[in-house]
């Protein structure tokens, strides 16, 4: 059906030689294009909000009145948490223990996500000159988020935790049992490497295990809905819910160790 | 050369909005890929040169909002826009029915190409999933075709 002559596959060949090149140049044109992208996609992304705002209008009626309800709830139980704080400082102290460190943390709004469905990231409106470094973890008030990838002057991508390409080392928080939690482009994440005999349950909360520099100990990262075992049968995996939505996505918090 | 600077301005309209707004449009984690149907226009509609030219722009534009250390789609897009304006000429695809399931064949095969690269490039994306996005992406992307073609059209006076 496709007939192709010799000046043909000549030609055909050297665009391709260039279209190589330009694929290779990509990279380098990445945070100029952005930079210059970054207003408009400023713009789209508050228009987005709004114009959500007013088509979800009732669901975010229902959402709010359920929220009300749950603040007084959780109020209390952070006042117990409090108590518990308070308590805790007061043992260490006495036991001359080291303090955990306070992270700083710098807020940031998500402004555009990855068109490519083979990847999830996304765009945040502060960059280099806020002092944002690659490898740097993301989290909001529900739990981790992801990674900062590539940093611009004044944007940075994140690596969402559903990646597949990203992996967390993860413990169960209430066995203290290891594992690595790995994303699946959905809306789960999976949890690998887990002992045979592992005594995970359903709705057990997953944190960071704090084993790499990179994520500190004790974010919540999901929460277990299936657990399996492996085809070798040689270790057991769970499902997770990630902790926090990462399809609704608006701030997010940047850690600095 | 109006109709030439339209097209090129409604691609970067569509980049805005695959970035921002097109994220709340999702099925099923899938969402319709407008470059892709750009390219498919220019390539059915205009010559060589530019068709080609407008593939590398959306490539370029998908590439420099995602990650990556290597521009994918840079390289793919040209080849598809390449192998449609070969095979168009081979076929008649006139009718909106035909035009559409062109359009699902044409994302399917960019999907498994781009599977393949991914591989290459060591990415690990489970078969199933894979198979998931492909086929609701190359659905989804067939289903708005229409729309997008009259869009197009109209501002492109085609």
């Amino acid at each position: 059906m496709l007939k192709f002559n010799r000046k043909s596959i000549i030609a055909s060949t050297l665009i391709l030689v260039l279209l190589f090149l330009i694929s290779a140049l990509i990279p380098v044109l990445r945070n100029p294009i952005i930079n210059i992208f970054k207003l408009p996609m400023v713009i789209f992304s508050l228009l987005r909000q709004e114009a959500g705002g007013l088509i979800f209008f009732h669901s975010n009626l229902v959402a709010t009145q359920k929220l009300k309800a749950k603040v007084d709830f959780l109020r209390k139980q952070l006042n117990d948490k409090n108590e518990l704080y308070l308590e805790n400082s007061r043992l260490k102290s006495l036991l001359s223990l080291k303090g955990t460190t306070a992270y700083k943390v710098i807020a940031a709004a998500v402004i555009g996500r990855d068109p490519s469905s083979w990847s999830s990231t996304i765009i945040i409106n502060k960059g280099s000159s806020s002092g944002i470094k690659n490898g740097l973890a993301s989290i909001t008030f529900y739990g981790l988020v992801g990674r900062v990838v590539e940093t611009s002057l004044t944007t940075s991508k994140i690596m969402l935790i559903n990646d597949p390409n990203l992996s967390v080392s993860a413990v169960v928080q209430r066995t203290r049992q290891e594992g690595l939690v790995c994303g699946s482009l959905g809306g789960t994440l999976l949890m690998k490497y887990l002992p045979k005999d592992s005594e995970i349950k359903v709705s057990d909360i997953i944190v960071t295990s704090g084993l790499t520099n990179i994520y500190p100990k004790g974010l919540p990262v999901g929460t277990v809905i299936a657990i399996g075992e492996e085809f070798s049968s040689l270790s057991s995996y769970a499902i997770l819910k990630p902790a926090v939505d990462l399809s609704a996505l608006e701030e997010v918090l940047v850690i600095f160790p | 050369m109006t109709r030439k600077n339209n097209l090129i301005l409604l691609i970067l309209f569509f980049a805005l909005l695959e970035v921002t707004v097109l994220h709340n449009f999702r099925v099923f984690q899938a969402k319709p890929d407008l470059f892709l149907i750009c390219v498919i226009v220019a390539s059915l509609y205009f010559e060589v040169e530019y068709a080609l030219g407008i593939s590398l722009l959306c490539g370029g534009l998908k590439d420099v909002f995602g990650i990556g250390s290597f521009g994918l789609n840079t390289l793919l897009f040209p080849v598809i826009s390449f192998l449609i304006m070969k095979i168009s000429r081979k076929l008649v695809l006139n009718d909106t029915p035909v035009l559409c399931a062109a359009v699902f064949i044409v994302s399917f095969f960019y999907y498994i190409l781009s599977r393949i690269a991914l591989i290459y490039l060591g990415t690990a994306i489970s078969f199933w999933a894979f198979l998931r996005i492909s086929f609701l992406e190359s659905l989804y992307t067939a289903a708005i075709f229409p729309l997008t073609l009259k869009l197009i059209k109209r501002t492109i006076h085609l």
